[in-house]
């Protein structure tokens, strides 16, 4: 059998040291565990992160720091969260199940890999073998991506609250070998022409250790649109929220999720809906004009629909008083 | 590897390989075969305890990860002969058929309970939805978590 090490580490540096090529983080599990399983984790060393705590959520000058490895659960009955980024606390109790979020970290969250069914199967799939190609082309397209990134890979990216948090313009603490730096939460996954298997833009033994909630945003709403009404990824989700000011739109922010192998700012629908009069047909126009640069494939063409009608239920000035 | 932790109260260590999880531990090494082994993948809830009161998926954490930690399973819920309010509910409600899930549903319903978030019978619904009962006694099971919510 192959030999596996498991060790803890007991601070950042000590992780970050450890960490890099043949290890893996772990933090709660569920999602290396089962990858270990599958023979999907290369790594034979896992370095235990959640000696570290780094699960503080606390207030900070500009607004609200929550640590890599705070709870889901935990983060969703927060006081603060509850205040401030209503948004984020919805989206977590709209993700998975309750077990799953009791022990789930927002960091592993943001981390995880690929839904997309033919990742975890024998058939072609550009990150499970790069080269092979991807099966969705001429398979089931029904939880492909809307908004491709990249020709090797339509999977979108699964994480809920990764949503609400580029609605919230949440910033990505990063400790690694090169130091500390802060990343915006949509740029933390690959752009186009990324590597195809790369999940996310982090390098070898990085560790996200908070997310900063900056203050003074919409808190916004997370709507989620799935085939079940529970434990089920999104078709299409958004993130965000609207202040009139006399019926005129004086503010407004989307995100839509699982379009795309990352939460998409909907910067374009943003920018056409302020300053004007708000109404359901502005919203619709809007999101339809944010997609009109989307190539849908033949099954990933309702999602278009979808999205207008998420966005619609994030963007209605009933839900921000 | 050595892992030492408290199950049902009681100081235990074991020598674990790293990969197992605390499922393997507490079924093949410890005995408590309460927890069930369902599809090993965090769909089905067979496989729940509590740690440290958590809801835990007990196949997706492994044995070394828990050291220092409290486990508490389906053999350790009742106060000696007394069974926990929730397993005497799953009695008077018929909570079950075949009983594969039911250790599982029950420390989930405990923590659903726990949280404060059985206050309607959608909500448990939500808050059970990741454990599975393939004999399909959700009614049942939603009218014993609402009987001990009520009873609190």
């Amino acid at each position: 059998m192959k030999p596996f090490e498991y060790r803890t580490a007991h601070s950042i540096a000590e992780a970050i040291g450890a960490g890099g090529s043949g290890s893996a983080f772990l933090a709660a599990g569920t999602e290396v565990v089962p990858a270990i399983r599958d023979g999907l984790l290369q790594s034979d060393r896992l370095i235990d992160l959640l000696p570290l705590g780094l699960d503080r959520i606390e207030r900070t000058d500009d607004g609200l720091r929550i640590g890599g490895l705070a709870r889901l659960a935990d983060i969703a009955v927060h006081p603060d969260v509850l205040a401030r980024a209503p948004a984020l606390a919805s989206a977590i109790e709209q993700s998975a199940t309750a077990a799953i979020r009791a022990m789930g970290t927002l960091a592993g969250n943001l981390l995880q890999q690929v839904r997309c069914p033919y990742y975890r199967g024998a058939a072609p799939c550009n990150r499970r073998a790069p080269g092979s190609g991807c099966s969705v082309a001429r398979g089931d397209q029904r939880h492909a991506a809307l908004m491709p990134l990249s020709f090797h890979c339509a999977a979108v990216h699964p994480s809920d609250p990764a949503v609400a948090l580029a609605s919230l313009d949440a910033a990505v603490v990063i400790e690694g070998p090169d130091g500390r730096r802060t990343v915006p939460l949509d740029q933390l996954y690959p752009g186009a022409g990324g590597a195809p298997g790369a999940p996310s833009v982090l390098g070898p033994g990085d560790l996200i250790v908070a997310l900063d909630l900056p203050a003074g945003r919409l808190p916004g709403r997370y709507a989620k649109i799935r085939d079940r009404s529970s434990f089920d990824f999104a078709l299409v989700s958004a993130a965000g929220g609207l202040r009139l000011e006399g019926g005129i739109v004086a503010e407004a922010v989307l995100a839509l999720g699982s379009i795309a192998w990352k939460p998409w700012r909907a910067r374009r629908a943003e920018a056409l809906l302020v300053g004007r009069p708000w109404s359901p047909g502005l919203v619709r126009q809007a999101v339809a004009a944010e997609l009109s640069v989307a190539t849908p494939l033949e099954g990933t063409r309702f999602k278009v629909e979808l999205a207008i009608r998420a966005a619609s239920a994030v963007l209605d000035p009933e839900a921000t008083p | 590897m050595e892992v030492r932790l408290t199950v049902n109260g009681r100081e235990r260590g074991a020598e674990v390989d790293p990969r197992a999880a605390l499922l393997d531990l507490l079924r093949d090494q410890f005995g408590l075969t309460g927890a069930k082994r369902g599809c090993e993948r965090g769909e089905c809830g067979a496989c729940t305890v509590l740690v440290d009161g958590r809801p835990t998926l007990s196949c997706l954490t492994l044995a070394v990860a828990n050291g220092g930690r409290s486990v508490t399973t389906i053999e350790g819920l009742a106060d000696g002969d007394r069974l926990h309010p929730v397993q005497q509910a799953f009695i008077d409600h018929d909570a079950l058929q075949c009983g594969f899930c039911t250790p599982g549903q029950i420390l989930a319903a405990v923590a659903c309970l726990d949280a404060g978030r059985a206050n309607t019978d959608d909500e448990v619904r939500e808050w059970m939805s990741g454990n599975l009962c393939r004999c399909a006694a959700y009614p049942q099971i939603v009218a014993a978590v609402r009987a001990v919510a009520a009873a609190r």
